[in-house]
């Protein structure tokens, strides 16, 4: 949603190609454990949602109390230091988590409903559905995603998380839309699905049983994908100011940061907190999304002895 | 043709869609230019000044459709009406100021982060298996993650406010007067290198990604093997054959970012007080300046509609399957 | 700016072939001399080039370096400089004011000044309603030139105050070159010509600069160029301000002492003076705030020393139960007001006795009730780009709440907040005043039933002929006697409640120039957005001796 480059090129596109998953689901999910990226990624990301849950316990100080000394460096006392309105920056980190991953994961749902809805409609059923569809998806994906996002929010007023996570999830879809329609548009043409046709199924019985469970990598990787540019276009929504900016999340943190002159201040200790903790975040669900491509397309997955036997 | 006539009332039908989504967006938002320019004084102004504020904008009180059929006609004219905030200039005037500053910064950032991507995306795709498609996919990745704007504030306090190494923001040093001198053009490109650094480091994992991912997928087909199998050296191989190939889809990106370009470089701009379109973006949805966000928002989404437009055009000159979709 | 877009074209010629779309026409030119004093009135990215002095969107330096006023009114106490006006008086009970006018002034096109330019000046504004910002012809009737240095103005009916807007707030014109615009509203003026100590030098939109006019009428300036460079926003701003890169500063800056003052405590300082109250709203249409208890209650709750420490930075100091604005305004202030009417006290304990002893009951909640039967529940409205005030809100929610006051805070654009504002559909609003050369224009604005800044909806006929008496003297005793009534309506009445003094950012740097105005000798508005006000100062500023 951010970076318009990577609108295009997501890291879920090349799972576009051939994608002939068993019918099992749950051998998806296993193999999806068994990727060391995909591991690695849900545990960082895990642990954050931990933070979020646990915030009430193990945040030092209440997220908005503003008794501290103003702009005190990182000490015992308050391990990431204090704000410009005396807050304490560690206690705004986990309370933050809060908004940031619930803002994220919740625009993320919201944007792959959105696709799924659309993209297998658009896909199974074709003909003028298709044409209507895919036209409006390709409208919605050409139109440039952050100055829309900025106009809407600003047009909405911004009243809080749930405003943004709307806006952010109602401008998102598009291109989950775009590949799960190319998706489900090849899956529909299979020969079990044209038998299960015949046998007289109903549409929404093929789709449960048929379509769906061949799409599940790829609605991952894509919900993967949107939760991660959800969480950036939130951040960014937040630092520009058309968030509740008296919500404490990572954004308005960098918000307030960028306002109270945290970098002329010296305030180092302000603005890198948040900006990691959002970095990291990202860096899970990146990685996630590389494991689920890897065994959405086993030719991405390079074994080390393949190559080895290639060299020699 | 027919595919060629069939695009292009996709073009239409979505700059028409984007006219009018620009057009009744900020509409709906509350309060009209006057209200908001003596709104942002906060109250220190004489609020006697409403009325004429009011009268300077020429608030408008026709109905809706009224404005948008003579907001369509004054487009067709090119003109994209006056700003509030800079008034009276006109919008295309303060357009054409930032349009080149944007253009310079984010063009010359997509054009190295295509280059150094697909080409980091080959090494990791000819090394696969070594530690480096290990490290080089997954650490791009990783920096692709990070919330550009934050990384821009890093930089710009590491770089710029604790070492002094490079300028704190804006295009050029303000005390220089716009030349072709060395010195001129040295402060300029000193100017850039942080932004530039900032869109870099962030959009570098996507083509870097694409293009691996293309050439794993080429270096697997038949072709390939049967190159190996006539004894053509693999660097060869992998350059000539498997790069051209691959490269395709990152060259249709290439186009399509582009487009984005116009927009793509909003955040960085306004962290670094970069006087482009971003930045103008930015300042006139905070000022309500209505003309000028629509103007600007249009700029914008026709340079990616362009862009698509044609990119699709030479996707299907040099892939004739497309057109049979 | 050609060679600007010529570099610009050159980076990206592969992409785009034609961004030759460059407007600006003179070149930034030649270098300056000496060194110049590089002023910032507030962050703007980039610079149209707009010097109408009419213009709302003028660029700083238009309106007084250029254009003058006849008078100049020092807002920091009670003082009027001669500046194009030599001397005025008031007669005819009030409505005609006869304005002596200075001689052997030119304009820096060579042409001399005289009275026809000041007619043809404020017959634009009547001809021109959209440029009468101040609405002064509601108000005159006609203005004739009795001979070339002097002019009379009559108005309508007795109105002394609006001698402030007439003689200090209308920029003089050059009638012989303003005839020949076809459209005052929408003209951009590009090379103004005015009377000013300073003339238009160059003109880019990053960076623009005046050189001192030779010629002026008050001797040659001591400062040879003023520069005024182009900033998107308040960070790089007050960056550029802690690297002593700008001279003279009107921005925000969090921390002053220790950001700004502190890296170079000898050149760098700062002065924020009272220059308006920040007020809390209180729409007197909604039948609880219209209860005297409740907005004794809400301003006895709420503790202004922290809104001024924790919310803005220590320089908001708390305003004063009259609603004057002090110290500037203390040649107005009734000496024989008790103390608790001349400063506010927090007092949280007896907010929850009045109300008690008003009949008001907590309820389950916590939350007081009115006798019959509403919550003390109110919504307050906050521009969410003020952020100062937007803190200030969160903590007057929680001192409220302490005594059973509840208090939703709702954050608004700009467009939305003033349109709640101004049709009178908030309950409480945090927003400011709007401040003159004596406290009638606040009390004014904020009292006077046909007011727009009424946004409370006061109406009182003591304090309505309170200012109608001010309006008809020009009489000091009787204009103060007049004020002291409306102070006291403001400490026991509360139409609204004043928080705290708003500020003028005010930062300078004496490495090259001093003469700056401070607190013991605040000689003129100190902020260089105050438009007429930045000339007295630059005629004040020298060279510092090395």
């Amino acid at each position: 949603m951010i970076r318009p480059v990577r609108e295009k090129f997501p890291l879920s596109l090349r799972s576009l190609r051939k994608v002939d998953e068993v019918k099992r689901p749950s051998s998806i999910w296993s193999r999806m454990l068994g990727n060391t990226k995909f591991r690695w990624g849900l545990t960082i990301f895990m642990l954050f949602v931990l933070m979020a849950i646990l915030a009430p316990v193990i945040s030092p100080y209440s997220p908005t109390l503003t008794s501290f000394t103003p702009l005190d460096p990182p000490s015992l006392k308050h391990l990431l230091g204090t704000t410009a309105n005396g807050q304490d920056v560690l206690s705004q980190v986990i309370w933050g988590t809060r908004i940031s991953l619930g803002v994220g994961v919740g625009a993320g749902a919201l944007s792959i409903v959105i696709s799924i809805a659309i993209g297998l409609l658009a896909g199974y059923k074709g003909g003028l559905a298709d044409k209507i569809l895919t036209t409006v998806t390709n409208i919605v994906l050409v139109i440039p995603g952050l100055p829309l996002i900025i106009v809407v929010a600003a047009y909405v007023r911004a009243t809080g998380p749930l405003t943004i996570a709307l806006v952010i999830g109602l401008t998102g879809w598009a291109w989950g839309a775009r590949v799960l329609r190319s998706q489900s548009l090849s899956l529909a043409s299979r020969d079990y699905v044209t038998a299960a046709k015949l046998q007289g199924n109903s549409d929404a019985y093929i789709i449960r049983q048929e379509i769906l469970p061949n799409m599940i990598s790829l609605i991952v990787a894509n919900f993967v994908y949107s939760v991660l540019s959800a969480i950036l276009a939130e951040a960014a929504l937040e630092f520009l100011g058309f968030g509740n900016v008296s919500d404490v999340s990572w954004g308005t943190m960098l918000y307030w940061a960028n306002n109270g002159q945290a970098l002329l201040s010296g305030a180092w200790w302000w603005f890198v907190p948040p900006g990691l903790a959002i970095a990291m975040v990202g860096a899970s669900l990146a990685l996630m999304n590389y494991g689920v491509d890897e065994i959405a397309n086993p030719k991405l997955s390079v074994h080390r002895k393949r190559r080895a036997n290639k060299r020699s | 043709m027919k595919f060629v006539a069939q695009r292009f009332l996709f073009l239409l039908l979505s700059v028409w869609a984007a006219i009018t989504i620009n057009f009744f967006l900020p509409r709906m938002m509350p309060g009209n230019p006057a209200e908001v320019m003596l709104a942002r004084y906060q109250g220190k102004l004489n609020p006697q000044a409403l009325h004429a504020l009011a009268l300077q904008f020429g608030i408008s009180h026709q109905p809706l459709w009224v404005q948008y059929w003579s907001y369509l006609i004054s487009l067709l004219h090119g003109n994209l009406g006056v700003s509030v905030s800079y008034y009276p200039t006109p919008v295309t005037t303060v357009i054409a100021q930032s349009l080149p500053w944007t253009l310079a910064l984010a063009g010359t950032a997509t054009v190295i982060s295509v280059v150094a991507g697909t080409w980091l995306g080959v090494i990791s795709a000819w090394h696969r298996g070594t530690i480096v498609d290990d490290i080089l996919p997954i650490a791009t990745t990783v920096s692709s993650a990070i919330p550009y704007f934050w990384m821009a504030l890093l930089l710009l306090y590491l770089f710029g406010f604790l070492l002094g190494w490079f300028p704190l923001g804006h295009a050029y040093s303000t005390i220089m007067v716009p030349s072709w001198s060395a010195g001129f053009v040295g402060n300029l490109l000193a100017h850039a290198i942080l932004p530039l650094s900032t869109i870099l480091i962030s959009s570098l994992g996507g083509w870097l990604m694409s293009m691996r991912n293309n050439m794993l997928h080429i270096l697997d087909d038949d072709f390939m093997t049967f190159g190996e199998a006539r004894g053509l050296s693999s660097r060869r191989l992998v350059y000539i054959y498997a790069a051209r190939n691959a490269i395709l889809p990152n060259l249709t990106g290439f186009s399509m970012a582009l487009g984005f370009v116009v927009s793509g470089a909003l955040l960085t701009e306004i962290v670094f007080s970069y006087p482009g379109l971003g930045y103008q973006l930015f300042t006139a949805v905070e000022n309500e300046d209505y003309p000028l966000m629509q103007g600007l928002f249009l700029i914008i989404a026709l340079a990616v509609l362009l862009a698509n437009f044609i990119t699709e055009l030479i996707y299907a000159r040099l892939d004739p399957r497309v057109r049979e979709e | 700016m050609k060679g600007l877009s010529r570099i610009a074209v050159a980076g990206v010629a592969a992409i785009v072939g034609t961004a030759g779309l460059s407007a600006c026409g003179a070149a930034a030119s030649q270098k300056a001399a000496a060194a110049p004093l590089v002023v910032l009135p507030s962050p703007i990215g980039s610079y149209s080039r707009n010097f109408n002095p009419f213009s709302p969107t003028d660029l700083p330096g238009t309106t007084g370096l250029v254009y003058q006023d006849l008078f100049y009114f020092n807002p920091l106490k009670s003082q009027t400089y001669p500046m194009l006006g030599t001397s005025f008086a008031w007669s005819g009970h009030g409505t005609v004011l006869t304005v002596h006018l200075r001689k052997n002034v030119k304009w820096t096109n060579g042409q001399p000044f005289n009275a026809d330019d000041v007619v043809y000046t404020f017959d634009l504004l009547k001809r021109y309603p959209a440029l009468d910002t101040n609405g002064i012809w509601k108000v005159l009737s006609k203005v004739k030139a009795v001979n070339s240095d002097v002019v009379t103005f009559i108005f309508k009916a007795p109105n002394v105050p609006y001698q402030w807007y007439v003689l200090g707030e209308t920029p003089i014109i050059d009638q012989a070159l303003w005839k020949q615009v076809s459209d005052p509203v929408k003209y951009g003026n590009p090379n103004p010509v005015g009377t000013g100590p300073y003339l238009l030098k160059s003109f880019s939109p990053q960076v623009y600069s005046f050189s001192a006019n030779a010629s002026y009428w008050g001797g040659k300036p001591k400062v040879p160029t003023v520069e005024y460079p182009a900033y998107t926003s308040n960070s790089s701003a007050d960056l550029a301000l802690s690297r002593g890169k700008i001279d003279w500063a009107g921005l925000f800056i969090p921390n002053a002492q220790k950001v700004y003052v502190k890296p170079n405590p000898k050149q760098n300082h700062y002065w924020f003076p009272p220059n308006y109250i920040v007020i809390l709203y209180t729409n007197l249409k909604n039948p609880l705030l219209a209860q005297l208890p409740v907005r004794q209650a809400i301003s006895l709750a709420i503790n202004r020393e922290k809104i001024d420490k924790v919310g803005e930075y220590g320089y908001e100091n708390p305003s004063s139960p009259t609603g004057l604005i002090l110290p500037n305004n203390k040649a107005w202030l009734n000496p024989s007001l008790p103390p608790q009417d001349v400063s506010f006290s927090y007092n949280p304990a007896k907010a929850v006795s009045i109300l008690k002893s008003a009949g008001y009951k907590k309820n389950a909640q916590g939350i007081f009730t009115s006798p019959s039967g509403q919550p003390l529940s109110f919504t307050l409205n906050v521009v969410s780009s003020a952020t100062d005030w937007v803190s200030d809100a969160s903590i007057m929610q929680s001192e409220l709440h302490n005594v059973g006051i509840k208090l939703t805070v709702n954050q608004e654009q700009y467009g939305a907040f003033y349109g709640a504002l101004k049709s009178g559909t908030y309950q409480l609003a945090i927003w400011g005043s709007s401040p003159g050369p004596t406290p009638y224009y606040l009390y004014n604005a904020l009292l006077s039933p046909s007011s727009i800044g009424n946004y409370e909806h006061w109406n009182s006929s003591a304090t309505n002929a309170a200012l109608a008496q001010y309006s008809a003297s020009s009489n000091l005793s009787v204009q103060k006697h007049a004020m002291y009534a409306i102070e006291h309506t403001m400490a026991t009445q509360l139409p609204s409640i004043p928080l705290v003094n708003g500020p003028n950012w005010y930062e300078y740097n004496t490495s090259q120039y001093t003469g700056w105005p401070t607190p013991s000798n605040p000689y003129s508005n100190v902020t260089p957005a105050s438009a007429f006000g930045t000339t007295v100062v630059l005629m004040h500023l020298h060279p510092v001796a090395k």
